[in-house]
């Protein structure tokens, strides 16, 4: 009899409402987690614009991924000369992770080997938002599909950086993730963004079984007598669907996590005023998700 | 003879090759040409970025396994929540949050009663027995029925069960 196979979590990190900090938490909050509890993550960048790998990367380094077809575009479809509104399909299997991951950062002495992977995004990925062929885009969501659960073999935690609408690409997240995380900042947008979300995943009947929420503020205000704040952490803890999925820790805002000019890596690694008051509120952000995920140490 | 050429062979000189590993290596350019050179090259750069981006201890960088205590403001937003904004003395919340986790978690004789204890260590108590969400679901949901605060405009509606 086969051994069963371990739970490995897949987030889906996703707030239909735009600018709620998706790719910083997405980041900082997966990086965390890997280095706490030494469990080997995988960071998937899903969003045409991709910003995670923009944050990750140079630009050089990123062209030589893309010109070696490291790309998530590879995972879609295999490589082809086909147009803008044409997918290549066939019937050969997703490539390995181990073909298109890039290595962040590695523990040298665990066993097994625990590593911080990414798979890089790529802006070809748009397309699929121009077509509605449904038998081909069903053919590159089963690619999108069989890689992930190819993928949880080698990992213990997957976390897919999602565009905030209502797409293909999103769909895919959804019906592969497990766990969607949702980043709320104290706005009524992005409060209506996780409402227009639940509606979305429980009328989509594809999406099956249905995935947790996890909620998180985040960017909250370090004044405690911000009104518009206030009123939106107590209708979002006291509601009785979302409040207890919501995270006890919350992150601040902090200039440190806005995009900088000439720093390209986790803003937690900058030697800087407030970096370590940061780390510490995403290692409390972290540990709680590593229970709510049970990803143990 | 290029500078860069002349780089290229101080470097074979100052390796611990022998002749007959050089002559090796000669045969094996030959053979593969230049951009196969180059590829091997390409790919050595990349496993040494690999290598130098390693996650080494704290040394090298911020501590990101140190333990963290848990949250030491939950506590005082637990008690802004009840007592400042609520308005309940010590024992009234104590007893009404008691009461109201009973029925959110069925946990009966799990949750401790205020007895002589303060309400911070009262509080303390509590977090070990339930988790944190758990517990601020329930402290804003009972200051939310007793403050007539400000409603959002856009209430965010109840889509699961």
């Amino acid at each position: 009899m086969s051994a069963k196979k371990p739970f490995v979590p897949v987030v889906a990190v996703l707030n239909m409402k735009g600018g709620v900090g998706k790719t910083t938490i997405t980041a900082h909050v997966t990086r965390v987690l890997f280095e706490r509890k030494q469990a080997g993550a995988l960071l998937i960048d899903l969003d045409p614009q991709f910003n995670l790998t923009q944050t990750l990367f140079t630009r050089d380094q990123y062209d030589k991924l893309k010109k070696s077809g490291k790309t998530i575009a590879a995972v879609m479809e295999p490589p082809s000369e086909v147009g803008l509104f044409e997918v290549k399909t066939t019937s050969l299997p997703p490539p390995a992770v181990s073909e298109l991951r890039y290595t962040l950062f590695h523990f040298p002495n665990a066993k097994p080997p625990e590593q911080l992977d990414i798979i890089s995004g790529d802006f070809a990925l748009v397309k699929y938002s121009l077509m509605d062929d449904g038998k081909q885009l069903k053919a590159v969501k089963k690619r999108f599909a069989d890689f992930i659960d190819a993928a949880r073999a080698d990992y213990r935690l997957i976390c897919i950086d999602c565009n905030p609408s209502s797409s293909f690409l999103t769909l895919c997240a959804l019906e592969v993730c497990t766990h969607i995380l949702v980043p709320v900042r104290p706005d009524r947008y992005s409060v209506l963004g996780l409402e227009i979300l639940s509606e979305f995943v429980e009328g989509v009947p594809s999406i099956f079984p249905k995935p947790q929420f996890v909620v998180m503020l985040n960017c909250m205000p370090r004044k405690a007598t911000d009104v518009m704040a206030k009123t939106v952490e107590a209708e979002l803890r006291g509601h009785s669907v979302f409040g207890v999925r919501t995270l006890a820790n919350i992150i601040k805002e902090s200039g440190l996590l806005r995009a900088k000019t000439g720093y390209t890596g986790f803003a937690t690694d900058r030697r800087v005023s407030w970096s370590q008051a940061l780390l510490d509120q995403i290692s409390l952000v972290a540990d709680e998700l590593a229970t709510k995920l049970g990803v143990k140490s | 003879m290029t500078s860069s050429t002349g780089r290229a062979l101080l470097l074979l000189a100052a390796s611990d090759l022998s002749p007959a590993d050089l002559r090796t290596f000669a045969r094996w350019i030959e053979r593969s040409g230049p951009y196969q050179l180059l590829d091997a090259i390409d790919r050595l750069r990349h496993t040494a970025d690999d290598t130098q981006r390693a996650v080494r201890p704290s040394a090298a960088g911020p501590d990101y396994g140190a333990p963290i205590a848990k949250s030491a403001g939950l506590t005082a937003r637990i008690e802004q929540l009840l007592l400042g904004e609520a308005g309940l003395t010590r024992t009234q919340a104590a007893d009404l949050l008691r009461s109201e986790l009973r029925q959110e978690t069925g946990l009966f004789d799990d949750i401790p009663v205020l007895g002589k204890i303060s309400f911070r260590d009262w509080v303390e108590r509590v977090t070990e027995r339930i988790p944190e969400s758990v517990l601020l679901h329930v402290v804003t949901r009972l200051r939310n029925k007793l403050v007539h605060s400000e409603k959002p405009d856009w209430p965010l509606r109840k889509t699961q069960d």
